[in-house]
């Protein structure tokens, strides 16, 4: 110890510790400053922690968090780093508003008021700056929210709105922009701020040397503050890892603007969004602006004015301050909580992130991200982006809805019901005489009265029993041999049952009952009158259908109204979808996507 | 003059010559994002004019290759617009009536949807809400003020006929507008 004092000074910094007192005692009201400084201590940590693994970009910042979360401990630590930030923010004002009332600003402790007055905003941009990261929904929105509010300040502000956001958007350069400010400007700043202040703090408390003898209430800081600070510590510390044990942090959808949602600030900033309500137009900035500055510089004069006024005054003043900050944040915050409250539309967009949010991770952790980003995730999702494609590309005509009617149905249907194409209910269905003219299958289309309805209305007919029992027996067959050409995933424990059923059926198509007089299957028949049996209602064969119906593989000439969604190769931007959209809707509507397996 | 002023003065000159010089490219730097430009109006061919609704609207994307700083990604969605057809399809398809609006809210840039009846426009942000033909609905309820500064930003559009296909489609100028203003201004 000596040899290290002797050449660092150290024991001095030990030392104005060690003899530092309390003049009118230990109190727990007093630990609010320590336990602040180990709250501190631990969100520098975890922030370090989490800087060895996340990537400032926006295709990479969900993705790293993601894996971070993933990573043994790794969840917990920015569990930690949320909610820490969160209790610094409510123990700040705790702290801030008890020097108020106790007038802990006087002479000549201004230093440390000013300071602390300005850590407050610091701080609370510190965090701001940090929602954002991790590349969320949420945290984009409100950054763009917060650049646009930013922009509405007069002259200055649609610049300092570019140099926050890197340019005109939320985008790279604004990940990497927040990123600075979070880890580095920010630090900086708080670091000297807190630095001034503390070692105000310690130049101003007394020492146990000038000590007045008669003085009996007086006793040392350490330990007997100490014990009350840590202990005041371990409580709300342990809190916050319960919180993060129990209801966890986890990481919101990724951000992408064809998500609608309804944004709201963090809860520390919605009496703000509340005040904006009541200030529109030009003026906005009052409630942006000059209400937050107005508060702020009387707060920061507050010495100056305690100096002024009597001691009665200033006290009266402390107090109204105190209460009326408190009854403002929170009436403010109370009134935007209940209108959300009972605004559907909110709450609709709550439940829907939700589940959208527990999509993209069960996706993220099946798929991984790719180097896109992890916005492909849900726009390539067909379990999520399938209904959506279905009701803007297909279902003008087409429903997708089950025997109750329950799904989506067509604004006026005009050809068959998609819901389980290709299954064996379906194409029993379709080769039944009694329901291949009704609106689910045929009723609404040219080939109601075509030849295949005509076959199937027709066919069967039979004077002998067993002719009708058999061809019926052969329909069966044909049904779960056709079925099986669409490899539904549905289905594939019965196909894998069935193989020699299937096998027996193929043959009654390719030579039995004249499916090949009009249809190609395999190697039997020809293309030209009838769709392609080949692969019916697989994969491929739906993706090629849907982009050209016309097709002399499928309807040629007598195509109804189905229009080719993809059939220009040269300029394929001239077509209606895309590809990629027409193999989710595909996919959709054979039920095929990831599903995580619960048990 | 004695010698240790006149050193002092050099240590100054020196300090402050070095300051001068290497100030230029830090504020540079620092500045460079003010020296994005927004692109200007871009003309986008978005839909068969017969595909489009009658009376009821609808949303489409403006989708283009996306420059994000370092990174060019291909076919994003860098817009949307909001499209109505307000008249049968004219005899001279070009005298077809639409309606055609920045889906960006005039206010603080959220996305602007339409109500699940069809019948007017809203901004989930803040509550804006809009007639179909873009002008504002007003609500004088405190604290239900309607917070947007001006309607509906309206694009130019044109209804031309594609040399090859002979189909009618729409081409819309989209571009961007400032936030906050009560009158459209383009963002430069
Ligand atoms: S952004 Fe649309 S109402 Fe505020």
């Amino acid at each position: 110890m000596n040899w290290l004092d002797s050449r660092t000074g150290s024991n001095r910094l030990i030392n104005s510790y060690k003899n530092r007192v309390l003049p009118d005692g230990a109190s727990w009201i007093l630990s609010s400053a320590g336990c602040l400084f180990w709250l501190f201590v631990i969100e520098v940590i975890t922030g370090l922690l989490l800087m060895t693994c996340y990537s400032p970009s926006v295709p990479s910042a969900w993705a790293s968090v993601h894996y971070i979360d993933g990573l043994p401990g790794g969840e917990f630590i920015r569990g930690l780093h949320y909610y820490n930030s969160q209790a610094l923010i409510i123990l700040f004002t705790i702290h801030t508003l008890r020097v108020l009332l106790m007038a802990s600003f006087r002479k000549p402790k201004e230093i440390i008021w000013i300071t602390g007055i300005l850590i407050a905003p610091a701080m609370v941009v510190w965090a701001v700056t940090g929602n954002p990261l991790p590349g969320t929904l949420d945290g984009f929105s409100q950054i763009n929210v917060e650049g646009n509010i930013i922009a509405s300040t007069p002259i200055v502000g649609p610049i300092f709105r570019k140099l926050l956001l890197g340019g005109d958007e939320v985008g790279n350069r604004t990940i990497t922009h927040l990123y600075f400010l979070h880890v580095a400007l920010f630090p900086i700043i708080m670091g000297l701020l807190l630095g001034l202040h503390i070692t105000q703090i310690y130049r101003h408390s007394d020492k146990i040397d000038d000590l007045d003898k008669s003085n009996t209430k007086a006793v040392p800081y350490w330990p007997y503050q100490s014990i009350r600070n840590l202990t005041t510590f371990s409580l709300i510390f342990g809190l916050i890892c319960g919180m993060v044990w129990f209801y966890g942090h986890p990481l919101k959808v990724p951000a992408d603007s064809g998500i609608h949602h309804v944004p709201r600030p963090e809860w520390y900033f919605i009496f703000l969004f509340e005040l904006r309500r009541y200030f529109t137009g030009q003026w906005e900035v009052v409630a942006t602006l000059i209400i937050p500055g107005i508060a702020l510089t009387l707060l920061l004069l507050m010495p100056l004015i305690d100096r002024i006024s009597s001691e009665k005054t200033s006290k009266v003043m402390r107090y109204l301050i105190v209460t009326g900050g408190i009854l403002t944040w929170s009436g403010l915050t109370m009134l935007s909580v209940l209108r959300d409250h009972s605004d559907v539309d909110y709450q609709h967009s709550k439940t829907h992130l939700a589940a959208l949010t527990a999509r993209v991770n069960e996706l993220a952790d099946h798929d991984g991200v790719p180097p896109q980003g992890a916005i492909t995730l849900l726009r390539n999702d067909p379990k999520i982006q399938g209904p959506i494609l279905f009701i803007k590309h297909c279902s003008s005509c087409h429903s997708h809805a089950d025997a109750n009617g329950k799904g989506i149905i067509a604004e006026s249907p005009s050809a068959p019901n998609l819901y389980q194409f290709g299954s064996r209910e379906w194409i029993q269905g379709l080769l039944d005489p009694e329901k291949i003219q009704s609106e689910h299958y045929f009723g609404k289309t040219e080939f109601k009265e075509g030849e295949m309805a005509e076959w199937i209305l027709s066919s069967g007919d039979s004077e002998e029993e067993e002719d009708i029992k058999d061809f019926k027996a052969e329909m069966k067959q044909v049904v779960i041999s056709l079925s099986a050409q669409a490899q539904l995933k549905s289905q594939a424990e019965m196909d894998k049952k069935d193989t020699d059923l299937i096998r027996e059926g193929d043959t009654v198509i390719k030579e039995g009952i004249g499916c090949t007089d009009c249809h190609q299957y395999h190697d039997a028949g020809e293309l030209g009158s009838g769709p392609d049996l080949t692969d019916y209602a697989s994969r491929s064969w739906m993706v090629d259908f849907i982009s050209n119906p016309a097709h002399e593989r499928f309807y040629s000439d007598s195509n109804d109204r189905m229009p080719k969604f993809h059939d220009n190769f040269k300029e394929p931007n001239k077509n209606l979808l895309d590809q990629k959209t027409i193999e989710i809707i595909t996919d959709w509507i054979r039920g095929d996507w990831y599903e995580l397996e619960r048990d | 003059m004695t010698r240790r002023k006149l050193l002092k003065s050099i240590c100054t000159l020196i300090s402050l010559f070095w300051i001068a010089a290497i100030s230029s490219p830090v504020v540079k730097f620092i500045l460079s994002p003010l020296k994005n430009k927004n692109e200007g109006p871009k003309k986008y061919r978005l839909v068969h004019l017969s595909q489009l609704k009658i009376n009821s609207p609808e949303q489409f994307n403006i989708v283009s290759d996306h420059r994000d700083a370092w990174m060019v990604t291909p076919n994003e969605t860098v817009g949307r617009v909001w499209m109505t057809r307000t008249s049968e399809i004219a005899e001279n398809p070009k005298e077809t009536t639409i309606r055609v609006f920045s889906a960006v809210c005039p206010h603080l840039g959220c996305t602007i949807q339409s109500t699940s009846d069809k019948k007017s426009m809203v901004c989930p942000c803040h509550k804006g809400m809009f007639h179909l033909d873009g002008e504002p609905i007003s609500n004088k309820k405190l604290g239900y003020k309607n917070p947007t500064p001006r309607s509906m930003d309206s694009l130019n559009y044109e209804i031309i006929k594609d040399e090859k296909s002979e189909e009618w489609w729409i081409e819309v100028e989209y571009q961007k507008f400032k936030l906050g203003p009560t009158t459209k201004t383009p963002l430069s």
